[in-house]
């Protein structure tokens, strides 16, 4: 049940916590606004899929959660394009609702992956034995789960000194994978073909091992990737990427601003130090 | 023409929808009409004609309504028609997938129906065949699977993996649910 429970919140958990370490890093000035927006939105978002439930599930011939899961993960996708395009960190009047997009973006995969915790916790009658277990199972998901986030955001962060893209990389390849898994859940429920497996990778990285879980939160790896979810994937990456080009200026301006701080300090300090000499 | 296309749609072989849809889609339908703004080339050709349709149609007040009312009809009617697919059953009960062992034919689409007889809900989960369903208590989930070619895909309960396992076995022939 322990073990059950953290491989459980992992997996629901990581590519949250990766796409918010993500916008977080990108958001830090206004990180407050970004992630009280995020928590609003997830929150009405959770009591309104746990209170509408039976209905969406038994919709459409069974396959109502899915509709459900792939309009999530594609408002997910196209909440970080606009994000991306408008640019929430320039002083215009495009800010807030940029701000809110990055939100929305964070709390419509919060959503999906959070139903599917909230079922595994209020749809069980448990001893107390087991909800001890399941609590510390939880903690220890979360836990693991934060370390990586925290792990995550200050390499990105060095990361960027020297390469300015690497956030719009990581930010177009987690919108791609929100595609993926959404072409996914759609294949499985016959609504769009699957067209041929491309590849067999089970050999190298096995999905269920570590590598294979964190590369699905990541980028939605899957040893037998269908040929339509590849193509969805690669397309979605060129164009979320493309629309990263303000992200990518602004991150080359802060760098070369501070660069040139930098050297002015270091300047002042040799010419201080001259007339200190004198 | 608008009527020779509102028929050729009315009579298209909608199987792959349920029944129930089919009605609601069908009276969607008929509330709209298929007038001459629901065809793309007037929407894109001529844009008096899209004015005129929203002067005389009150349910049509606001071009951004009808716009997306445009892009639902589209969207529906772009989706596949598949054929009729072979349907096999699972049954969880008990945290126990029923039978244990589900043989289906091999290159060949399938239908799995899962129901959930349990007063808990369970997740449907396979690795190797990119299958994921959350199904509720006394509920029932439907899974696509295939074509596939011969072989074996292992499959568990998310929720109780110690307990609900089975396989899929792929056979050469066509094969019945054990």
């Amino acid at each position: 049940m322990l073990i059950n429970t953290v491989v459980l919140f992992l997996r629901e958990l990581l590519p949250f916590l990766l796409l918010l370490t993500a916008l977080l890093l990108w958001l830090r000035p206004v990180w407050q606004r970004f992630l009280l927006a995020t928590v609003l939105l997830t929150v009405v978002a959770l009591v309104l899929i746990r209170w509408l439930l039976p209905q969406i599930a038994n919709s459409a011939d069974g396959l109502g959660l899915e509709l459900l899961y792939a309009s999530c993960y594609g408002l997910c996708c196209l909440a970080i394009a606009v994000a991306l395009w408008l640019n929430p960190l320039q002083p215009q009047q495009y800010a807030v609702g940029s701000i809110l997009g990055c939100a929305l973006a964070a709390a419509s995969l919060a959503a999906i992956n959070g139903s599917n915790l909230v079922l595994y916790f209020f749809g069980y009658q448990r001893s107390d034995a087991e909800l001890a277990n399941v609590g510390l199972g939880a903690v220890l998901g979360v836990g693991i789960g934060l370390s990586v986030a925290v792990l995550l955001y200050h390499v990105l962060q060095e990361i960027r000194w020297y390469w300015t893209a690497a956030l719009s990389w990581l930010l177009a390849i987690l919108a791609a994978r929100q595609v993926s898994v959404g072409c996914a859940i759609l294949i499985q429920s016959d609504l769009i073909p699957a067209g041929p497996v491309l590849w067999n990778s089970h050999g190298w990285v096995d999905e269920r091992s570590e590598y294979g879980h964190f590369l699905h939160a990541l980028m939605g790896y899957e040893a037998t990737p269908s040929a339509l979810q590849f193509t969805c994937f690669v397309l979605t990456l060129l164009l979320i990427y493309s629309c990263g080009f303000r992200l990518r200026h602004q991150a080359r301006a802060t760098r070369a601003h501070l660069i040139a701080a930098t050297t002015l300090d270091a300047g002042h300090g040799v010419s201080r130090r001259q007339g200190e000499g004198q | 023409m608008r009527k020779v296309f509102a028929l050729q749609l009315w009579h298209r072989p909608m199987r792959w929808m349920p029944d129930g849809l089919i009605s609601v889609f069908r009276i969607a339908l008929r509330a709209i009409s298929l007038p001459k703004f629901m065809l793309l080339k007037n929407i894109i050709f001529k844009p008096a004609a899209l004015k005129s349709a929203v002067a005389i149609r009150p349910a049509s007040k606001y071009p951004s309504q009808l716009l997306g009312r445009t892009a639902f009809a589209y969207l529906w009617l772009a989706l596949p028609c598949a054929a009729a697919v072979p349907e096999y059953q699972l049954v969880i009960q008990d945290h126990l997938f029923s039978p244990s062992q589900l043989q289906i034919p091999a290159n060949q689409k399938v239908k799995i129906v899962i129901y959930n007889h349990d007063d808990s809900p369970e997740e449907f989960e396979s690795f190797s065949l990119n299958r994921e369903k959350v199904i509720l208590p006394r509920s029932k989930g439907v899974v696509f699977i295939g074509p596939l070619p011969p072989g074996e895909h292992a499959f568990f309960g998310e929720y109780n993996p110690d307990t609900a396992k089975g396989v899929i076995v792929i056979r050469p022939e066509a094969g019945d649910a054990d």
